[in-house]
């Protein structure tokens, strides 16, 4: 997409107004300069109201209508409020425009009363102009809304973005900017028919199996209330976890408490690493497990057959004869079953190489001296095992010992908090935040208790699904149309699963490339040793480099708006590429998308402004920044003014005289500006 | 492909196997149920198979493994043919590990979080006295002696 041309006609303060964007990757940023309240953020509502009919101001929200002309207006008149704007997307040009129609109900009537609404898109092809039939779908497809906060952001809130909770959004804009939401839509849409046939084949079953049909429904909705409570309960963590760090720095900004949660943080610390000890001392009694658990169990069995064995010896049924290739085998490694060497030249060697001959199959003998021959063995490893596990419960226990130290002591440093009469800078006793913090610890605790207890229970309720789906498959006195619906219902979900499949191999293969770039982006803005990074779970996370080890970061709010703008910046520098790459790839197409972006700079110091501004317009085709002349002048007009292709002043009159309205015109060259 | 075996499973190879990872294979954890089985005297003859299946080849391409499956079927049957006698093993082995999966579900199945050490608990609450070296040598010692044609006292 690139936006060419954006008309407001009694849009808010915009009477009636025209911004031509710059286009063409060498100049391809539009500035709009404006002070605060002069409209910048109206301008990016055109946007939202004329694709998805939202707007959010601060201020008279409901007054879409420009107050001037609704004041001019006698009552019954109507007013058209319109947004109109001309772009081009994937090689064909579009007009979309938002038409409403406003009635002045009274003298004193300034919102005045919508009457209609319209949406329009049209389109140009080969035979000229042509109406979309659906123009809201048409735009949703173009930009859809849940992403439209990526390309007409806000500054002010875009850091939400790598804040916590929103693997969500970062998942989709992934998915959606790549072009892979045509997969998901097929494998929804899957979903959907094998639903469809599993109507069919209840409509068309015996009661049994209706029965079942309708058990399994019932549990697959308890499934997906349990997974939307496990989401709420997981949030309601993450913002527990958030209150504490934020009552922490609370208390670190004085120096006693500070004194004391620097030494609850290193026995913390401390007990983190004692208890990697014990995780690894677990894995090695895991590991003596598994390689010989089995052994002091089966002891008796092996005794008893080897007591049974020996008793057949001296009964003489065995060793009767020996086969050659085993006698071989005996003498080529000059040892004998029982581990003793057998030195060639002794009469042992001899009398062995003498029974070779009277050879048999492989057989009860063999089997019985492969056991005899291990029983060393079996036993060796039994001692060891006991051995070895006891040595190590013996040093976990002493680890654990010096963990309970330390808890003690991290209950000490809280209950000297809990005594500390101090304040901090806003107000709150020491006192009063500590036992706020262990409350909020407590929380935290119930959370993650009740993390496990959902979790367990949409386990049960899977388990119980697929006994369910057994059941049914079991099902034999159907019907004709009912075991073909089922048939077809088997048919769609194995294709579900394949598409499914292949759906995250390719949002996983697009993450690891977002990933590279975001390094790339952030690692050219942010500060040397901070890395970001998109994790499996798509959360957008940044790292800090210390003494060697990779600790996350608690962002601040610079660093999180550092790390949004390099994640959208490099999701769109990625689907550009590939869309130029004009790659054979059926879903993973990519696209060209424009970035609109309102004071982007403001929670930024200067180094970074710079280096935001220089990098942004390098992986955008086409960038519209608003911003006021304090952002704007510096560093950022430094790194872009090469690269302005239109400018454009805001020029806001507050209309405080008598008979004069509020009103922003877009001008062309700088003005002695009013209102700043 | 090779042979497989049919066993049964439960959820507790689920956790012990892929959840906490205690054995890396499923064939591991059967030959340490069969083992369990046969020490508990416990054997299920009706409801050994199951949604589980394993490559034979895993378990014979171990030796000990080989062992423990000859000595369960030699002892399950009383026949020395059944040391030799591949099938019967597979099957008894079956047999035994669903008798032993009883048993670990009694024991460890209903413990929550990792069963890592209910399982070295049980191990340990079974660790005999006795000391089998003394026995089992001389069983060693007098077949060596015998094969090598040394005559007994």
């Amino acid at each position: 997409m690139e936006l060419a041309q954006l008309e407001l006609q009694n849009f808010r303060q915009f009477k009636d107004e025209a911004i031509q964007f710059s286009q063409g990757s060498k100049k391809g940023v539009t500035v709009v300069h404006g002070s605060n309240g002069s409209g910048k953020t109206t301008l990016l509502n055109a946007f939202t109201w004329l694709f998805y009919d939202e707007v959010d101001f601060d201020t008279r929200p409901d007054r879409l209508v420009n107050e001037g002309s609704i004041a001019e207006a006698s009552v019954g008149d109507q007013l058209t409020v319109s947004v109109r704007l001309k772009f081009e997307h994937e090689g064909v040009e579009y007009v979309a425009q938002r038409k409403a129609i406003y009635e002045k109900r009274s003298a004193n009537d300034f919102d005045g009363e919508q009457l209609d609404m319209e949406l329009s898109v049209k389109y140009r092809d080969d035979s000229g102009w042509s109406v979309r039939g659906n123009p809201g779908n048409t735009l949703d497809r173009i930009i859809p809304e849940r992403l439209s906060s990526l390309f007409f952001f806000d500054g002010e809130d875009i850091e939400e973005l790598a804040g916590v909770n929103n693997q969500g959004r970062i998942q989709e804009s992934i998915q959606n900017i790549m072009g892979l939401t045509i997969l998901e839509r097929a494998t929804r849409h899957l979903g959907a028919v094998a639903g469809r046939f599993e109507d069919e084949v209840e409509e068309n079953a015996s009661e049994e199996l209706s029965n079942l049909i309708e058990k399994k429904r019932t549990v697959e909705d308890e499934i997906g209330d349990l997974e939307r409570e496990y989401q709420d309960t997981e949030r309601a963590k993450d913002r527990i976890d958030q209150e504490i760090r934020d009552i922490e720095q609370k208390m670190e900004r004085l120096d006693e408490s500070a004194a004391l949660q620097e030494r609850r943080a290193e026995y913390r610390e401390t007990r983190d690493e004692l208890e990697t000890q014990v995780e690894r001392l677990n894995e090695d009694i895991r590991n003596e497990i598994q390689n010989k658990g089995f052994v002091p169990l089966g002891m008796p069995l092996l005794q008893e057959t080897a007591e049974e064995l020996d008793q057949m010896r001296e009964e003489g049924v065995i060793p009767s004869e020996l086969n050659d290739s085993y006698i071989d085998s005996l003498l080529d490694a000059e040892q004998c079953v029982c581990g003793r060497p057998l030195e060639p030249g002794t009469d042992h060697y001899h009398q062995l190489q003498a029974m070779k001959g009277d050879s048999v199959q492989e057989g009860v003998e063999q089997s019985a001296l492969r056991i005899i021959s291990h029983l060393n063995q079996f036993s060796e490893m039994q001692s060891s095992f006991f051995e070895t596990v006891d040595k190590i419960i013996e040093e976990r226990k002493s680890i654990y010992d010096d963990i309970d130290d330390l808890n003690e002591q991290i209950d000490e440093v809280s209950s000297e908090l809990q005594d500390m009469d101090k304040t901090t800078e806003s107000g709150e006793s020491v006192k009063d935040l500590e036992a706020k913090r262990a409350t909020k610890e407590e929380e935290k605790e119930t959370q993650i208790s009740e993390l496990g207890r959902i979790e367990q229970q949409i386990e049960n309720k899977k388990d119980r699904i697929e006994e369910l789906e057994d059941d049914i498959d079991d099902q034999r006195d159907e019907r004709k149309e009912a075991l073909l619906a089922k048939r077809r219902q088997r048919a769609a979900e194995l294709v579900e699963d394949e598409l499914d499949r292949a759906f995250e191999d390719l949002k996983n293969k697009v993450r690891k490339l977002s990933n590279q770039k975001i390094r790339d982006t952030f690692g050219s803005i942010a500060s040397k040793d901070l890395t970001a990074e998109i994790t499996e779970d798509f959360e957008l996370k940044i790292w800090q480099s210390v003494g060697g080890e990779r600790v996350e970061v608690d962002k601040s709010t610079g660093e999180r708006q550092i790390a949004s703008l390099a994640f959208i910046g490099s999701l769109v520098a990625i689907a550009r590429r590939q869309y130029e790459a004009d790659s054979e790839s059926e879903y993973f197409t990519g696209g060209i998308y424009p970035l609109v972006m309102d004071s982007p700079f403001g929670a930024l110091d200067m180094e970074h402004r710079r280096e935001v501004s220089r990098v942004i317009p390098e992986l955008a085709n086409q960038v519209v920044v608003f911003a006021t002349d304090s952002q704007w002048k510096g560093p950022v007009e430094e790194e872009m003014s090469a690269i302005v292709g239109e400018q454009y002043w805001l020029d806001f009159d507050d209309g405080e005289g008598a008979q004069e309205y509020p009103q922003t015109r877009i001008q062309t060259e700088q003005t002695a500006v009013r209102g700043d | 492909m090779g042979k497989t075996v049919k066993y049964k499973k439960s959820d507790l190879y689920d956790r012990v196997v892929d959840e906490y990872e205690i054995f890396d294979y499923g064939y591991e954890f059967m030959i340490f149920l069969a083992v369990m089985g046969y020490r508990e005297g416990n054997s299920d003859r009706e409801e050994y198979r199951g949604d589980g299946e394993i490559g034979l080849e895993n378990l014979q391409n171990k030796e000990l493994y080989r062992i423990i499956m000859a000595s369960l079927a030699f002892q399950d049957t009383g026949d020395p043919g059944a040391l030799v006698d591949p099938d019967r093993q597979e099957k008894i082995l079956a047999q035994y590990s669903a008798g032993g999966l009883q048993v670990a579900e009694r024991e460890f199945g209903q413990t929550a979080g990792d069963p890592t050490n209910a399982i070295v608990n049980y191990i340990k609450s079974h660790q005999d006295t006795e000391p089998y070296q003394g026995t089992l040598g001389e069983i060693v010692s007098a077949f060596d002696d015998q094969m090598m044609g040394i005559e007994q006292d």
